[in-house]
Formats: structure tokens, sequence, C-alpha cells
């Protein structure tokens, strides 16, 4: 599903340059649930942000679905993060002006799809995630919790392959942030690809492979390799 | 991503900011419609006054002495009977009415008001005053009547408000201790658009009551409207001539008229339309500010929607839409203010300045109040768009 080899990403200013991510392979395979973990500044947003189509890796190369995204246009990244990637963020990221359906509905409008079909498919996705008596509501009056859950609709209304999440439980209490595990280990049974940022180690017990990052480099990267082969 | 959506999405960011956008909104509205208003009023005065002039289009006025039109009428000496003769004379002339222009003094218990008198041949009034001298009200002057006066609606409102009195047709007005019948009021005054203090009566009542017999205006007939500034320039060789002057005479053609009232609006729309044009570019800067501030304060926004697969286009037409549908709703205010202005103001010039003036509402004007103003709203809002458009997603996401 994924297969990215030698990622470089600098990030420079003028003298001092910080390589964030160091020379760094990683495949993920249809189906895992992989979370990465590591201290802050480690690179582990870096890679997920490169991996989530964000951003382009100084240098290396990116395979999503077969498809070299390093050569792409701006554009066509864009729809690839439309189309095969579903985001999900640590602060949920809605938009605050729109409600909870409205969320949920606007990556297929951006898609273009129809707006019944669109309108149908987000109520189907927010009553997925238990907040159908909601979704008239906007961001501000939605707990932490069932916006994480809004945003998980959102990352799935254009059925995406891989579903990306950048501490999805990281501003969650651990109650309600177990029930957003739920739901992501329930989408990964269901043969969706999940790749997580996380410090939580509950996240990690869950997930088939955990690598650790720091300073640009997996630590645990012959482990990693063990177990592909 | 669907038009309609992007609609939805634009007006719903402008509820948000109820007072920001109504005050841009405003801003455009106030601009068109003072472009609309100007210009329905600059065409209907243009239209009226025009018509009015059609009626004595194949007369040609003559002065003895050198018109500054508008402004300044410098004598030399008046017109003599062979002087009328001769014009006569000339080859296109098919016949020539002579005027007095004289001040005096009308009177009403014992108060004073100047007006000016203009004595001809009542049998001439019809023929050459034309359309001017429509009736509102009343009759023409009788031949041989020396004591009848016809006045024009506005010479009667001024009469009535110095004197502060009612007068009417039937009633007796004063003029120079003589008393005259009001006869008949006509409808305009007489150069179709000037407000002038003009009583109309016979040439015998006024060489009566101001001793005079200088004749000050010739309105003459011509067969071939094609050869007018040519007649024209003879009528005036001719005069300067028998005068012993040069370059005096002062013969003006219907067209030279029209003309000179086309360019009079030409200049008065040229100026104000240009005022109003600033106001729309302010309106538009306004625009500019409000896009900016509502582009550097949804930049997350931007930074989620570009995260979740909007491309740089769809960012774009967002905010252009947006910026559209503020300029939009500015210009529909402002087409029905402008209509709404023109028939307030057109009540008040045809009350006051050129009576029974049509309001002519094309709907080219309206149309390109509204062409105008969705034009400032998407050229305004292009750049704020295009910074939105081009913000990367992950800056975008990280700003607070």
């Amino acid at each position: 599903m994924i297969r990215a080899k030698n990622l470089i990403k600098v990030y420079g200013m003028e003298d001092i340059e910080i390589r964030a991510l160091n020379d760094i392979d990683f495949n993920v395979d249809q189906g895992e649930f992989v979370a990465i973990q590591g201290p802050s500044g480690g690179g582990k947003s870096t890679l997920l942000n490169v991996l989530g189509c964000l951003e382009k890796p100084t240098s290396g190369t990116i395979f999503i679905d077969s498809i070299d995204i390093t050569q792409m246009s701006d554009k066509e990244l864009a729809k690839i993060r439309r189309d095969k990637i579903g985001f999900i963020f640590q602060s949920y990221n809605l938009i605050p002006t729109l409600n909870a359906l409205e969320n949920v509905m606007l990556p297929m409008m951006f898609a273009g799809k129809d707006t019944n079909r669109v309108s149908e498919r987000a109520t189907m996705l927010l009553e997925m995630v238990g907040m159908q008596e909601r979704m008239k509501h906007k961001s501000s009056e939605l707990s932490g919790g069932e916006q994480q859950r809004v945003a998980i609709a959102r990352a799935l209304s254009n059925d995406p392959l891989i579903i990306v999440g950048d501490e999805p439980t990281g501003n969650l209490d651990s109650k309600t942030g177990s029930a957003v595990m739920d739901i992501l280990t329930k989408l990964n049974k269901e043969g969706r690809t999940v790749v997580v940022v996380t410090h939580d180690p509950a996240v990690a017990g869950i997930a088939h492979r955990v690598m650790q990052i720091k300073d640009g480099k997996f630590i645990n990267n012959q482990l990693a390799q063990e177990e592909q082969a | 991503m669907k038009r309609l959506n992007n609609i939805i999405f634009a007006y719903r960011n402008l509820r948000e900011h109820k007072m920001r956008s109504l005050l841009t909104i405003l801003s455009i509205a106030v601009s068109i419609a003072t472009i609309v208003s100007l210009i329905i009023i600059g065409q209907s005065m243009e239209q009226a006054a025009g018509e009015r002039l059609h009626g004595t289009v194949d007369v040609i006025r003559v002065f003895p002495g050198h018109v500054i039109p508008g402004r300044d009428f410098v004598a030399y000496g008046s017109f003599t009977e062979a002087d009328i003769n001769v014009v006569k004379g000339i080859d296109g002339v098919t016949d020539v009415s002579s005027w007095m222009i004289e001040i005096a003094e009308a009177g009403y218990e014992r108060q004073l008001a100047p007006v000016e008198l203009m004595g001809g041949d009542p049998a001439d009034i019809r023929g050459f005053l034309g359309g001017v001298v429509e009736l509102e009200e009343g009759r023409l002057i009788r031949e041989g009547a020396n004591r009848e006066v016809m006045l024009s609606t506005s010479t009667l409102e001024h009469i009535n408000s110095w004197f502060d009195a009612e007068m009417k047709v039937g009633d007796i007005l004063m003029i120079n201790d003589v008393d005259f019948t009001i006869v008949g009021i006509m409808a305009y005054d007489f150069a179709g658009i000037e407000v002038s203090h003009r009583v109309l009566l016979s040439k015998e009542a006024v060489k009566e009551i101001t001793q005079s017999d200088d004749v000050m205006l010739m309105l003459v007939r011509i067969d071939d409207l094609g050869r007018a500034d040519e007649i024209k320039e003879q009528i005036e060789e001719t005069l300067d001539e028998r005068h012993g002057v040069s370059g005096l005479t002062t013969a003006i053609t219907a067209e030279a008229v029209l003309e000179q009232v086309g360019m009079v609006f030409l200049i008065i729309q040229a100026v104000v339309v240009s005022i109003a044009f600033i106001a729309l570019i302010v309106g538009g800067i306004g625009i500019v500010n409000i896009m900016l501030m509502s582009v550097i304060e949804r930049t997350r926004d931007i930074g989620i929607m570009k995260a979740i697969g909007a491309t740089s286009k769809d960012v774009l037409s967002l905010f252009l839409v947006e910026a559209a549908t503020i300029s939009l709703i500015g210009g529909i205010l402002g087409v029905s203010a402008g209509v709404a202005v023109s028939v307030a103001v057109g009540t008040f010039i045809s009350r006051f300045i050129i009576a029974d003036m049509p309001l002519i509402i094309a709907p080219e004007v309206l149309i390109g109040g509204l062409i105008i103003a969705l034009m400032t709203g998407v050229i305004s809002g292009l750049y704020p768009a295009r910074r939105a458009a081009k913000m990367r997603p992950i800056e975008a996401l990280r700003h607070e």
C-alpha cells in the first residue's frame, strides 16, 4: 500500500539545516495498523505529513497505491489527499462555521459529487460514528470526543484506502480516547490501512506494528525489517 | 466543487461577519446607486430637453450682439425693420418673426418683482415657438389683444411665491402699472430647460408699456435643415455688415442648441460618474480589505480544506464567489436605490426644471450597474483569493 524509500526531508533556514527525516525506508501493507512513536521533534509528524501527501520529501520516493507521489503536481496531490487518504488530526480541525454534516460533506463536495448523494453518505457516516443526533451542531457545540468522531466520518467520506492519524486521541480523556480507538480498530478490521502517530500506549497496544522514530530515523528499523521479511 | 455549494459556503461566512459585510455591501451599493441614478436622470433630461427643442428645429435664433450661451449677452444695438426685410431676402429663409425682449416690473398688492417681457406677433407664437408653448391651461394670446399675457408654469410659480399669491388663468397681473389678464399657462419654459421669468405678450403691448421698440430677437425659419449652418453664417455676415461690426451678430441653429445641451449633459455626467467610479474603487478596496482579513482569519480553515483535498482552484473559487456575492448584493441594492433616487429626483425636476419629464429607465443601465458591481467584486477579490489559494497546507494548518 505504502512503499517509501530513502526519504529525506530537510528544513533549512539559511545556515541552519534540520534533517527531520534522515534516509528512511518505510513500508505499510494493505490492511495493516501501524503506530509510530517517538519523542517530540523526532520526525513523527513530518513522516506522517509526507505519507499524507501534505508535503513533499526533499528526496526519496513514495509509492501510494503504486503511484509515485513525489512526481506529482500540487493539484494532483490535492486529489490524492481527497480520494485516497483520510486525515485525522489531534486538534480535530473541523471548519467552525460549518455544522457536523457539512464538515463531513466537504471532501465529497470538493470531489464534485452530487449534493443529494453527498448528504446521504455523510448522514450514513455520522450514524456509523454515533453522531446522528448532533449532525446540525457546529464544532463549538460539540465535545472533543464528538468532534473527533465527526472528523473520522469526514476522513471516510471519499472512501479512502489509508487513514492517517496525527495523535487522534492526544486531546481526549482516556474514555473518549478509547471510544475513538474502537472506531479506528473497527475500520481496520473492515480492511482499511491505518497509520497513526501516537504517544498513547493503548493505541500502540492495538497496532499490528509499532515503529519508534528518533532524530529522523527508525530506532527499531531492524525489527521492522525482520517482521516484514 | 459545485458552484451552488460554494455560494452557500460564501453566504455562511458573510453571516459570520454581518457588520463588516454590510458596510462593504453598502459602499458598493452607494456608488452603484449614484452611477445608475445619474445616468437615468441625465438621459431623461437630455431626451426631454431635446424633444422640447425639436419643435423648433427649423428655426434659427438671431441676436443683435455677442452671445456666450447660458452666460452672457452683449448687445450692439437692436434690429430694425430694414434688417428684418434683408434677412427675409436671404436665400433659404422662408419667414422671419421679430421679437422684443425687455425687463419690466410686475406688481401685485404694492409689491414689485422683475419679469422679462417677450413681445411678438401673437400669430407667430404657434409657428415659431413650436412645442415650447404647449398649453398647460387657458389659451394663446389673441391677435390684437394687447392686454393679454401668457406665462410659463415656472414663471407663475415664481411670481406666486414672490407675491405670496395664488394667481391663475383669468387673474390680473400688473406689469409696469398696466393691468394684463393672464390668458394661458405654457407647460414649458421658452428654451425648454432654462428657468426664466419670462412673460409672453404682444409686441404692441410691450412697446406701449416700455416706450421701446427695439427688436432684440429674430426667429428665422429656413426651408432646408441641411443648409442651416450656411444660412446662419450668411445671416451673421449680412447683419454685421449692416451694423458696421464684425463677428458680433449671433445666430444659433436649433441643432447647435441641441448639441450644446447634449454637451452640457455629457460633461455633467462625465464629472459625476467619474466621482461615482472613484467611490466604486473605494468600495473595491473595501472588498480587498475585507477579503484579506477573511483570508487571514480563515488561514487555518484553508489549511484544513487543502488537507482534506481542496485544490487551489477550489479555494480560489470559494473566495471569488464570496467577493462576487458581496458585490452582487451591493449591486442589486444599488440598482434598486438608484431607480428609487431617479424617480424622486425626476419628480423634483418635472416640477421645477423641466415640466413633465418622462423618466427613461433603460434596461442596459440596470444590467450594466449589476455587471459593474460584479466586476468590481471579482477584480477586488482576485488578489485575496489568489493569496488564499497559494497557501501551503502544512503552514496554513499551523496557523492559530
